[in-house]
């Protein structure tokens, strides 16, 4: 959740004023590119749509996580938020309108983090009760504070769930060469 | 003790043994857990015999009287029996009778003797592909041919086992059975391990049976030999259950041809006689006549003819390490015109290689190794060429820290499998298998050593490094895992559930360096490969593209199964590469493009083709198959190679081409005599031929024929597949008949009006009317021997012809043994004429003069050469 709290902090929470996922992509995508890390046509909208058509990237009832990953660059990952009170038609497996729209921008090398914060964001929806402890909000500023609080929550919970005890196993010994106690 | 329900077949010892308690069953075959020893199987095999349902070959005078039954024979020995009741004259009645016969003997222990060669040649070559069974002897598991298994014997069984006698389970881990075979159900059974079976239950339904004639879908087993051979149930059961497979399409043209002669042949005999009645005012010899002429459009040698090139055949494909199973699958083997396959060995080289192990983001992970390792190292059902693939990449030393605990085996609806390890306390499960089963059961993935939650979209995300993996053609399997309290000893499927995704092996199967130039010879034979794989479409695309195979429409189960029957069958007949597919969706397609007219080829080794084989016209499977898919197949490979299978492609196409030639002659000759005897019984005033001499001319060209087997074919003859085509026989017969009839006309006149007046000193009507009867009588002997000669050329020669659309003798020239034998034929014919036997047969070649050979000479140019231009558009569109 570290990315969400950075975009948070440097406040790319924007209400969307378009109610189509083209123009929730578009207008979050240019947000992005704003970024000075981010290249000029980097192609964020394109490669996001791209990313849909393998697989709907809503991941819970009201929230979904449109990303754009790129190879070749070493830099952070970024996000923008939109938040569209009426909801947006995001064709969701579950039927949802969409309410909020977190918007990464990955590079290649940026995977583990990306996949991480995927985790801690589906964790912290689900025990705050999901999205609707934010449809109650009537404006930005109440939205951009509940997402705090999910972010709070994210971070109290323990991530990741679990450390591995893996499995230790050695190579057989040469035959006729005796293990070491 | 309850009475215990019966199929009528059942062995009620079997029956016994199942019901009752296991150590009643050790007791009563006299065995134990730890199998028989060596020396007690050898004295059981001595006292029970192989454990081999088919029943022994019967003795060779059996098979020989069987022959007599075949319909054409039965005509003959008819023709023969009428002939010696109804002929007068002692001297003919002994000639005609033995020529009939000669017929019979010459059909009848050819044929035999050609059948004989073939059931010599399968037996050995089936003996090249022995199936065999894992069995427990002295304490030690060795693997045994199927028919050395006896009773008390220990079994071990695995996925894709044939059963090999009728067993009681004594160990089982998620057992299911396929008993189609013998009770036609076709959803899998379980079998258990059960102390006794209590009520009404027969040996097919016994929960721990498992009876010979089923096979293994999925799991293991240890199981008891009770009976073997036929003493089994379906030992007991096979002389009434032959599988009758489908009609093959070859049986199918052969009988329609046949038929076809045999209504050509009423319709002539009952014109022939009716006219001959009328003419001669004696129904006795208008129905000899009769009865002669239908030997005469008997096509008496097909029988020989079929028996003798589908054994050649046979002997040829052995030698190219081509097993047939059924002789007449040579044909259709020729015939097939699609040619599906799994990828696996067939475009690779099925030398299939662990090239990376990645976690889920495809960094390299020694823990996917290492626990993938202790998954092929424990498992004990099928290890197919994957565990192999990973068991050689390490050797890891478990056996001090781990022990293994269940095992939970691998099955075509879950596609995974799962091993269950005691280490340090913890109840470690393992389970590999395709990618989007072990996904469907992953609700976390690891990284490093953190474990995080799943959800779809990073499902969507970890499945991109499949499709990477996949598109660089690497075959990719998943790893999963998931810890349990050390108190659960028993694990089902039901415990696949809340693993945690640990990463991916990718396996790298290089394409073969043959397979381009196999693909190339199918193409160019007329041939469409299609793919048929269980694995996903990127690795088969890039598989196809790296052997050059050209990829247009690619479909998967999933595609497929959404489909309607319309859509469905055009879908499967435009695809190049069918992905993704179960068992029972290969057997669909094949069924598909079956009933859209193709004869379609399957070729697999695995338990997952077994359906698909069945449905195939002609099954195709490898030495290193299965047992169940090598015992469905009609074909055996040898060596895995597609090349080998386009050899065999070319010997079907020969073989079914040198039948056609026969049938072709036959038909053609037939129709165009039919023509000649019936405008001579109209036009003449004697019979154009007596009846030995149609005798004796067909004898001697009967004997012509038997070298078509070993006739060459021209390579353009085997470019296209051949299948059996009625319409275009018809069409020799309908043009080539009457050629042959215009050149015995074309005799007819020659002898009426020039040769015969020239030697008997005056025209037919003049010697009639001088009453000069010895005139008249030395006429119709110069008529017949004329007709006789001229009729054995014509007749014997068109194989040149209809042999090849090339020209005769100089462009294409037949075999030496064909050449050899109508070249005797037409010499013996010829020189009868001038023997000895002359005035006994009623022939007189020496009266003929010069101006009848030249004439016969040019007729006989004139013949070949109109016969060649009409038969070549044909033979060229055949």
């Amino acid at each position: 959740m570290r990315i969400l709290l950075e975009a948070l902090q440097a406040g790319r929470l924007f209400e969307l004023t378009e109610t189509s996922k083209r123009g929730a992509f578009e207008f979050l995508g240019r947000v992005l590119e704003a970024i000075p890390e981010i290249p000029d046509d980097s192609g964020v909208v394109e490669a996001m749509f791209a990313r849909e058509g393998t697989g709907n990237t809503a991941i819970a009832p009201g929230v979904a996580c449109p990303h754009a990953r790129v190879e070749g660059i070493n830099a952070e990952i970024f996000c923008a938020l939109g938040w569209s009170s009426a909801g947006i038609d995001y064709e969701a497996e579950d039927g949802n309108r969409v309410n909020l729209v977190v918007a990464y921008w990955i590079p290649d090398c940026q995977r583990v983090g990306f996949l991480k914060e995927m985790s801690g964001l589906a964790k912290a929806i689900t025990a705050s009760g999901g999205i609707e402890s934010l449809r109650k909000c009537e404006t930005l500023g109440e939205v951009r504070h509940g997402l705090l609080d999910w972010v709070t929550v994210a971070l109290s919970e323990s991530s990741p769930d679990a450390r591995a005890r893996m499995l230790r196993l050695s190579a057989k010994p040469p035959a006729g060469e005796e293990p070491k106690a | 003790m309850a009475v215990q329900k019966q199929a009528p077949e059942e062995n009620h010892r079997t029956t016994q043994l199942l019901h009752g308690p296991e150590e009643e069953a050790f007791t009563s075959v006299k065995s134990r857990r730890e199998g028989l020893t060596a020396d007690e199987a050898a004295a059981r095999l001595a006292e029970f015999g192989p454990n081999s349902v088919t029943a022994p070959r019967p003795r060779p005078i059996i098979e020989l009287l069987r022959k007599f039954k075949e319909p054409l024979v039965v005509q003959l020995i008819v023709i023969c029996v009428l002939s010696f009741i109804f002929e007068d004259d002692e001297t003919k009645r002994i000639l005609s009778t033995s020529l009939v016969g000669g017929m019979v003997f010459f059909s009848v222990f050819l044929s035999y003797f050609q059948e004989s060669r073939s059931a010599a040649t399968i037996a050995k070559l089936q003996a090249m592909v022995k199936s065999t069974c894992d069995v427990i002897r002295g304490g030690v598991e060795i693997t045994v041919p199927i028919d050395q298994i006896v009773p008390g014997d220990v079994v071990v069984l695995a996925a894709g086992s044939i059963i090999p006698a009728d067993c009681r389970v004594i160990q089982a881990k998620d057992f299911f059975l396929s008993q189609s075979a013998l009770t036609g159900e076709s959803m899998p059974v379980e079998r258990v391990v059960m102390a006794t079976v209590a009520g009404d239950v027969s040996a097919q339904e016994c929960p721990n049976g498992c009876l010979m004639g089923s096979n293994v879908q999925s799991g293991s087993a240890k199981a008891l030999v009770l009976a073997t051979g036929r003493e089994t149930q379906f030992g007991a059961m096979s002389a009434r259950l032959v599988e009758r497979k489908d009609q093959t399409a070859f049986e199918k043209g052969t009988r329609s041809f046949v038929w076809m002669m045999i209504r050509m042949m009423l319709v002539m005999v009952t014109l022939t006689f009716g006219f001959n009645a009328w003419h001669t005012h004696s129904v006795q010899k208008a129905f000899l006549f009769a009865l002669t002429v239908a030997v005469g459009l008997t096509p008496e040698m097909l029988p020989m003819i079929l028996a003798a090139c589908l054994s050649k055949g046979a002997r040829s494909l052995a030698r190219l390490k081509v097993v047939m199973k059924r002789l007449d699958a040579i044909q259709n083997l020729g015939a097939m015109d699609i040619f599906c396959t799994d990828k696996t060995g067939t475009l690779t080289q099925d030398h299939i290689v662990l090239q990376r192990h990645v976690d889920v983001i495809g960094r390299d992970s020694e823990d996917v190794l290492r626990y993938a390792w202790m998954n092929s190292y424990y498992q004990t059902g099928l290890r197919n060429l994957l565990d192999r693939a990973i068991l050689n990449r390490t050797d890891l030393d478990v056996e001090r820290s781990c022990r293994k605990v269940d095992e939970i085996p691998f099955d075509f609806q879950r596609r995974r499998m799962s091993v269950v390890v005691d280490h340090e306390g913890d109840h470690l499960l393992i389970c590999k298998g395709a990618v989007e089963e072990i996904l469907a059961v992953c609700d976390r993935y690891q990284i490093d050593d953190e474990i995080h939650t799943m959800i779809p979209l990073i499902k969507d995300e970890v499945m991109e490094e499949y499709r990477s993996l996949s598109a660089q053609g690497f075959r990719v399997i998943a790893l999963a895992y998931r810890e349990f309290d050390r108190s659960k000893e028993v694990f089902s499927t039901a415990d696949e559930a809340g693993l945690v995704l640990l990463g991916y092996l990718a396996f790298f199967d290089p394409p073969k360096e043959t397979a381009a130039t196999a693909l190339a010879g199918l193409k160019s034979r007329g041939v469409r490969a299609k793919i048929l794989t269980g694995d996903n479409e990127l690795v088969s695309r890039k598989v196809c593209a790296d052997v050059g195979m050209p990829v247009g429409r690619v479909l998967t189960g999933a595609q497929l199964a959404a489909m309607d029957k319309a859509t469905f069958d055009a879908a499967v007949l435009e695809a190049d590469i069918m992905a993704r597919l179960t068992p029972s969706q290969k057997e669909q397609v094949i069924r598909s493009l079956k009933a859209q007219g193709h004869t379609v080829g399957f070729m697999g080794d695995g338990i997952n083709d077994v359906l698909a084989l069945k449905a195939a016209d002609v099954g195709i499977s490898v030495d290193t198959a299965v047992d169940v898919a090598k015992e469905s197949a009609d074909v055996v490979l040898l060596e895995k190679s597609l090349l080998v299978l386009v050899d065999g492609i070319d010997e079907g196409r020969r073989i079914f081409c040198n039948i056609e030639k026969y049938i072709r002659m036959g038909a053609s000759s037939n129709f165009g005599n039919m023509f000649s005897v019936l405008g001579a019984a109209i036009l003449l005033p004697f019979e154009p031929l007596s009846p030995i001499l149609i005798l004796l001319n067909n004898f001697i060209y009967d004997f012509s024929q038997t070298a078509i087997p070993f006739d060459r074919v021209e390579s353009d003859q085997i470019l296209k597949p051949r299948q059996w085509d009625i319409s275009g026989i018809r069409g020799f017969m309908v043009w080539l008949g009457p050629v042959s009839s215009l050149f015995d006309y074309l005799t007819f006149a020659l002898m009426w009006f020039v040769v015969c007046p020239h030697v008997c000193g005056g025209t037919w009507s003049q010697l009639v009317a001088a009453g000069n009867s010895a005139g008249q009588a030395q006429f119709i002997v110069l008529f017949h021997t004329g007709w006789f000669i001229e009729s054995n050329i014509t007749q014997t020669l068109v194989v040149h012809v209809i042999r090849s659309a090339q020209m005769p003798f100089i462009q294409s020239r037949a075999s030496w043994q064909l050449s050899l034998t109508t070249l005797s034929a037409v010499t013996f014919a010829g020189w009868l004429t001038f023997s000895p036997w002359t005035k006994g047969l009623g022939l007189a070649g020496a009266s003929l003069g010069v101006t009848f050979w030249v004439a016969l000479a040019l007729m006989t140019v004139a013949y070949v050469t109109l016969a060649h231009l009409i038969a070549r558009p044909r033979l060229r569109a055949a």
